[in-house]
């Protein structure tokens, strides 16, 4: 009896031990070098040699990462088109329907540095999609803003919505400048950003542009608080900063103004938006005084607002000289209580040579009131060779890893074709990766509309995933002198591996399952051969 | 039909050409900042000692700009004067103990202290031998080789999966045990009484 309790005992020490053997071991995440896969066509479908595709925008559905959807613009035909994508960007397609508005079916601009049209997800795999409007009797004003492709004249903001990843689309008009006439006419052009607050009952969805009247122009937002169905009246993002006359004075003395101008001699760039997770909204744009090329001159401010537009307080980011071109502005909830601001920009390097541009990083940890040294991003090493890094883009994954992306002239072999670079930081922006290179083989541009006196570029789409970036761009590789295709081609950069396909959780399951099923039949077995060995009672 | 075709084959091109000069003129109110200065090389193929033509657009106006060979401080081919339209155009000689192999031009424009002030405009070029083909020399268009599919993991690995399904295996035995002891145990203490 002892023996056997002994037995038994041993049967159980083993039993545990074996229990703790076979417990799933937690598997620590090592750090992955970057992979990026080869580029895929997204435009494959358009066989039209004429095509010329260009201002990708990428955004990601925060409940599943296979889903992203795109802007792709199509110069030529003006009008704005969109893409999607079901397995993570591997693959793209286009829907039959069209998100513009079917009163506004044009959104081509001709501006240099922001978006064609920008697009977000918002909650339930909510799309929305916004664009500078118009159709062609909105360009037969007498307002000489500019000339053609709907520079000139009344241009509208219109939002677009779709639940089924593009298959139908209702739309909103944000700002109708359709027949208005004399000095009432304004052109809201470029649509510049998009930003969708889902931490409420309903989306708050934030539109961002310019709008130009015939004395003035403002950076401007409109906010909904129904996902996207009305629109607040348009919200001047400079909040009246401009009105005390000493901050009129320091723009005055840092362009070397004699005199103190009027607000209404300022230029404001277009917007860039975002949220953070209480819901406060901030916006950075540029001012200046001194016209000239786009940007130049400018000082960089931020703007934010804890009543939903109500009231901004404005901050100058980069007092004259020092101008930060292209500014992009992102929130993370990394870094604190406040989370943290990111903003990049491009910037003279080093060198001082006009248009030897480097891309920097700062980042705030309390609500943009100070931040940090600038941080160069590129890695290029060797300034002295006057190689030009301009347009960058910035994307956060859900786990708070930071990308960057930009294009990049450090290849180029005198064929006057660029990259596109990605940088990452694990860390929140205190360390970042070496750089990559994305795309696979050198784009042109002396052929298509990057450059070549067109000059729509703008920086490279992105988004990020838990283990994924997905960067986007406009390419030459299809055209030639004649055709001057462009097509938009994707990405995918990789920084671990992604979830199983059975997710490992069922397959302990089925595992542990198995284990009791298997001792189920064994003990079955043996109760049924004692059964068949026991001695039959006698009658 | 043939005919079809091949007015298609003119057509077509010009088509592109017009709709690409429209869209050009579309965009050219753009308020271009980076107003890149351009060069062509012209013919692309010369020969160690020969001429080549250089032309290019969007520099500044009414200045100098140094045309040099392979580096942006390599030696000065030649000094042209931009126009007031920003254009340049001229005429270099390539050195002539200039081994075959592919080459960049760069137009550098500089201050007064003769230190380049704006980033250049480069044209590539091939130099060949006299007597034979031109060398087959990288373009900066290769394609770079690069995995099709990203890696997704395989989950739990085949021997922890053994292992947890021992491990089930394991605890149903004990459980079994405890359960079988416990009957038995309970049929002893019914039945030992009557069986006394």
């Amino acid at each position: 009896m002892r023996l056997r309790r002994r037995g038994l005992s041993d049967v159980a020490r083993l039993s545990l031990a074996t229990l703790l053997l076979g417990a799933p071991a937690a598997v620590a995440a090592q750090p992955t070098p970057i992979r990026v896969t080869s580029a895929v066509n997204a435009t494959r479908e358009d066989v039209n040699p004429n095509r010329t595709y260009a201002a990708p925008v990428i955004a990601v559905d925060p409940a599943n990462a296979d889903h992203l959807v795109a802007v792709a613009a199509e110069v030529r035909s003006r009008g704005c088109g969109f893409l999607r994508s079901s397995d993570g960007g591997r693959t793209w397609n286009r829907p039959e329907t069209s998100p513009a508005h079917k009163d506004y079916p044009f959104c081509f601009q001709t501006e240099t540095g922001p978006a064609q049209a920008v697009v977000a997800f918002g909650r339930d795999g909510t799309v929305y999609y916004a664009y500078a409007g118009w159709d062609v009797g909105d360009t037969l004003s007498d307002w000489a803003i500019g000339q053609g492709g709907g520079w000139r004249g009344n241009v509208s903001v219109i939002l677009s919505r779709s639940t089924d990843l593009g298959e139908t689309w209702e739309t909103t008009v944000v700002r109708k400048a359709r027949g208005l006439v004399g000095d009432a006419q304004e052109n809201n052009r470029p649509v510049s950003t998009l930003a969708v607050d889902t931490s409420g009952p309903q989306d708050v969805v934030h539109v961002g542009w310019k709008a130009s009247f015939r004395d003035r122009n403002r950076p401007m937002s409109a906010i909904s608080r129904d996902g996207g169905r009305t629109f607040s009246e348009p919200i001047d993002l400079t909040g009246g900063h401009f009105e005390d006359e000493s901050v009129r004075q320091g723009l005055a003395k840092a362009a070397k103004m004699e005199r103190t101008p009027a607000v209404a001699a300022i230029d404001f760039s277009w917007p860039d938006l975002t949220v953070d997770g209480e819901g406060n909204l901030y916006a950075v744009w540029a001012a200046r005084l001194l016209r000239g090329p786009q940007l130049d001159n400018s000082g960089t401010y931020l703007s934010r607002s804890s009543d939903g537009g109500r009231t901004f307080t404005v901050r100058e980011l980069s007092p004259l000289p020092e101008v930060f071109y292209y500014p992009v502005l992102k929130w993370s909830a990394q870094g604190g209580p406040k989370g943290t601001l990111h903003l990049v920009y491009e910037k003279e390097g080093p060198q001082r040579a006009t248009w030897v541009q480097d891309i920097f990083h700062i980042r705030s940890l309390d609500q943009g009131d100070t931040w940090s040294k600038a941080v160069t991003l590129n890695d290029d090493g060797e300034p002295a060779k006057l190689v030009g890094q301009f347009h960058p883009n910035m994307a956060i994954a859900p786990n708070g890893r930071v990308d960057v992306a930009w294009w990049d002239f450090r290849n180029d072999g005198g064929n006057f074709a660029n990259d596109v670079y990605l940088t990452s930081s694990q860390d929140n922006g205190t360390n970042w990766s070496p750089n990559v290179r994305v795309t696979d083989r050198s784009i042109g541009r002396r052929i298509g509309v990057w450059y070549g006196n067109s000059d729509i570029r703008q920086a490279p789409g992105m988004i990020a995933t838990k283990n994924t970036t997905v960067i986007a761009w406009d390419d030459t590789r299809n055209g030639d002198e004649t055709t001057q295709s462009q097509d938009i081609y994707s990405a995918v950069a990789q920084f671990g591996a992604l979830e199983p396909g059975t997710p490992e959780a069922a397959q302990y399951g089925l595992a542990v399952a198995s284990g009791v099923a298997a001792f189920g039949l064994l003990f079955l077995a043996l109760v049924a051969s004692r059964k068949r060995r026991a001695p039959t009672a006698p009658g | 039909m043939e005919g079809v075709v091949r007015r298609w084959w003119v057509a077509g091109p010009a088509v592109s050409i017009v709709t690409f000069a429209v869209i050009l003129g579309l965009g050219a109110p753009a308020f271009a900042r980076h107003n890149f200065s351009m060069l062509k090389v012209n013919p692309e193929v010369g020969f160690a000692g020969g001429e080549v033509s250089v032309s290019g657009f969007s520099y500044p106006m009414n200045a100098k700009v140094a045309i040099r060979f392979n580096a942006v401080d390599g030696p000065v081919l030649a000094e042209l004067d931009s126009t007031a339209n920003q254009d340049i155009g001229g005429t270099v000689r390539i050195p002539t103990d200039t081994p075959p192999g592919r080459y960049v031009l760069y137009a550098v424009q500089s201050d007064a202290a003769g230190k380049p002030n704006r980033i250049p405009g480069r044209g590539a070029m091939t130099v060949a031998p006299r007597d034979s083909p031109p060398p087959a020399v990288p373009t900066g268009f290769e394609l770079d080789s690069r995995p099709n599919s990203l890696i997704r993991s395989d989950g739990a690995g085949t021997g922890q999966l053994a292992l947890a399904a021992l491990a089930a295996f394991a605890l149903a035995g004990l459980l079994g045990l405890l359960m079988t002891r416990i009957v038995v145990s309970r049929k002893t203490t019914d039945s030992g009484p009557a069986g006394r």
